[in-house]
């Protein structure tokens, strides 16, 4: 029986390590109850999600900072969505709790955390980051402080904007869907 | 030689199986100290070893396959798990396929194995596995879903298993259980109009064992006082249940559950009722009728979120197991106010639950919720009204109905060009619980939870959790609600972290705990490194205090830990 299951866990491994994740093409329920595609957040750029649940504090806080994010590059062909992964029962508590936020972002349900552990996720703060392909390009786990700006680094780096020290982009610069060039302080 | 022929072959049927995708979960726990023993106050080894592997295994979109690998020795709960057989407690395989159409789609999800499911809000049927508690209620077995044109989907669900419970949450280990089999039908239909609605039906039957029923008699549960006052029970049991000797007898409990939920709007207010009628047999006894009831508002006033729930169930001598009903009061999050927990009785409690949420200058929240429950009026018990349960004034009367009532506000936002985050809280709790056959407790707290976050301008932030808690414990009789003890607490709990750049923090814990005048306090450090975004290692060193961990109602009493280190480990890959 030891031999079986050895065979089956170097199977299993070597799967894993070999192929690269992506996003399954499935559709989640918003807030309003109407079915969202995941295909349609990473059809004109990077996609960062974090899966979060409400007695999940670090993820509070940091989607106050993804906010931010979101708001600085979403007109870039970037796009950040919130997966809720609270069973049905909490959901009246989540919509008053992302109504009194009032976030620029789609939150999205996945109750039987279906998507999260698609991903690979086991705990929270989970987030992911996936390119255009719908492929994953990383996952982080937890929140600390000041991981927004790692987060903040990658996003820039997919869109193929260049990386500005240690401050990755400041609000003058301007960006636009048609164009690959950045309008920044220094080259204006 | 035989070693390279697996690798060989799984290389090989990696490659023929490339559109698999698959990601592991892997933790590690392990600790060495002492336990101080909550019955003697006796110091003893305390020491456990658990290794989680959860793998994820997909073929495309439509085949998931999912498996849980335990290796524990001791783990922190439960049993031992070190031989193979034992070694895989959760496995399931879920294949689904949807249709799209023009205007409509149909989709059908089969899933075998463990089973994990929820229907309505889970006062019917709603089985789930949590770590923290030890807690499974699953069963094995076959589930089908089919929807039709995106509003219509018909269900059903057979399987059968073992439910292991625990007659008292500081028991490590469950120490009896059920085996029971379940056949469950459903019925769900949507539409613009009138909202979501759904029927179900459940059909149970629970064989409980003489190990069993002894362990129900001897424990604190209610249905224990049902067995005790039951003189159907034959004498020779009643000698077993008390004394070990004699003869024991098994039954099986036949249960029939009908259950309807619906889910509309009127204009901006979102409601949703649930009900469930339930006919069973007592423990060697004749036909009883329960009933559940759940139900939840939300709507937005003057941009106030607003969520009120209502429950009422009752089930007496019922035994709860593939249900987990909604526990409509909130559950700690601070660390002194989760050390008192709310001792829900799932077959005879009424409760309200009131939320509120409003961002007040945009970078303030409030948050206040106050929650009630009681039992339900039998015999010749005073009523009372929802009044007396928030006044709490005339307890003589009301101690009969084990009140319960928790308030909690709180204040949190972002100051300081968001450099600063603060977290203040008021708790107060007050709860009667039973103690004894002719004793009761009144448990009342007021807990100041704070958490304070300074963020520095290189990534790196200070964490500060500060907490005050008085506490007091009454022991008074039934009869007469003359008091015979009282206690009183003083606690307090902090946490100093620093966080550099998110890649190590450090942490220096310190909790205090005062009883007649006397303080008893545990001190601790930890040190938690991320290697990568998906892995990191913790080392504790010292002292922590035990205490209840609660989740959906079902609790456990984490063991205290003195003068020892903890490893935890944890890694994506």
């Amino acid at each position: 029986m030891k031999k079986y299951f050895y065979i089956v866990l170097i199977f299993l491994l070597e799967v894993a390590l070999a192929v690269k994740q992506h996003l399954p093409d499935i559709a989640l329920k918003d807030l309003s109850n109407k079915r969202q595609k995941i295909s349609q957040y990473y059809k004109d750029g990077p996609v960062l999600m974090n899966f979060w649940n409400l007695a999940c504090e670090p993820c509070k806080k940091e989607m106050k900072e993804l906010d931010k994010i979101n708001i600085k590059y979403r007109d870039t062909g970037f796009d950040y969505v919130s997966i809720n992964i609270d069973s049905p029962r909490s959901m009246s508590k989540v919509k008053s709790y992302i109504n009194s936020q009032k976030f620029s972002f789609t939150v999205l349900s996945d109750p039987k955390a279906g998507l999260f552990r698609r991903t690979g996720g086991k705990v929270m703060p989970f987030v992911i980051i996936a390119d255009s392909t719908g492929a994953i390009v990383s996952q982080h786990v937890g929140y600390n402080p000041g991981d927004e700006k790692k987060l903040e680094k990658e996003i820039v780096h997919l869109l193929g904007m260049p990386v500005l020290g240690d401050t990755v982009h400041t609000d003058l610069e301007i960006i636009t869907k048609d164009t690959t060039s950045i309008i920044s302080p220094e080259n204006k | 030689m035989y070693i390279y022929f697996i690798f060989l072959l799984s290389t090989f049927i990696g490659i023929l199986f490339s559109q698999l995708e698959m990601n592991y979960s892997y933790e590690l726990k392990y600790g060495n100290g002492k336990q101080v023993k909550e019955i003697d106050g006796s110091i003893e080894d305390y020491s456990y070893f658990e290794n989680l592997l959860d793998i994820n295994t997909y073929y495309k979109d439509n085949i998931y396959i999912y498996t849980q690998l335990e290796y524990g020795n001791p783990p922190i709960y439960g049993y031992n798990r070190t031989i193979i057989d034992y070694v895989i407690p959760a496995f399931y395989i879920e294949y689904s396929q949807e249709y799209e159409y023009l205007d409509y789609y149909d989709r059908i999800n089969i899933k075998i194995g463990d089973l994990y499911e929820l229907y309505g809000r889970g006062i019917a049927f709603y089985t789930l596995q949590d770590q923290n508690i030890d807690y499974d209620n699953s069963i094995r077995g076959l589930a089908i879903n089919y929807l039709f044109k995106d509003n219509l989907k018909i269900s059903t669900l057979f399987g059968s298993g073992t439910i292991d419970f625990r007659s008292s949450p500081i028991n490590r280990l469950a120490d009896y259980q059920f085996y029971t089999n379940a056949i469950l039908g459903s019925i769900e239909y949507e539409t613009n109009t009138f909202g979501y609605i759904q029927f179900l039906y459940l059909n149970q039957s629970a064989f409980l064992n003489p190990d069993a029923i002894k362990k129900i008699y001897n424990s604190n549960m209610d249905i224990r006082m049902d067995l005790n006052e039951n003189e159907r029970i034959p004498s020779e049991m009643i000698d077993y249940m008390l004394f070990g000797s004699g003869e024991g007898y098994h039954d099986t409990l036949y249960i029939n559950n009908y259950n309807a939920n619906w889910n509309f709007m009127i204009g901006n207010v979102d409601i949703y009722m649930d009900k469930s009628w339930l006919q069973y047999n007592q423990i060697y006894g004749a036909d009883v009728f329960g009933s559940r009831f759940y139900t939840s508002l939300y709507t937005e006033l003057f941009e106030i979120g607003v969520t009120y729930e209502y429950k009422n169930y009752y089930t007496p001598y019922l035994v709860k197991t593939m249900s987990n009903p909604p526990i409509v009061y909130r559950e700690g999050t601070s660390v002194l106010g989760s050390r008192n927990a709310h001792s829900i009785n799932f077959g005879n409690e009424i409760g309200h639950q009131i939320d509120i949420n409003k961002n007040l200058f945009g970078n303030i929240n409030l948050a206040a919720n106050l929650s009630l429950s009681h039992r339900h009026q039998v015999d010749n018990m005073r009523s009372i009204s929802l009044v007396d349960i928030i006044s709490m004034k005339d307890e003589n009367t009301l101690h009969y109905y084990y009140p319960f009532r928790q308030f909690y506000l709180e204040l949190n936002g972002w100051n300081v060009s968001e450099e600063l985050y603060y977290k203040i809280g008021f708790d107060q709790y007050i709860e009667f619980v039973e103690l004894s056959s002719s004793n009761i407790k009144k448990i009342s707290a007021n807990t100041i939870p704070t958490h304070w976050m300074w963020k520095l301008v290189n990534g790196s932030s200070f964490i500060l959790y500060l907490e005050a808690q008085e506490k007091y414990e009454e022991s008074r009789s039934k009869a007469d609600f003359i008091m015979d003890a009282k206690n009183k607490y003083t606690n307090y709990y902090s946490s100093l972290s620093y966080s550099h750049k998110g890649k190590w923090i450090v942490t220096a814990f310190y909790d205090q705990e005062i009883k007649d005048g006397k303080a008893n306090h545990w001190i601790g450090t930890d040190i938690s490194y991320k290697l990568n975004t998906k892995t990191q290692i913790s080392i504790f060193y010292g002292s922590q205090k035990g205490g209840l961990v609660c989740a959906n109602g079902i609790c456990a009493e984490q063991p205290g830990f003195e003068d020892g280190f903890k490893v935890n480990f944890s890694s994506l890959f």
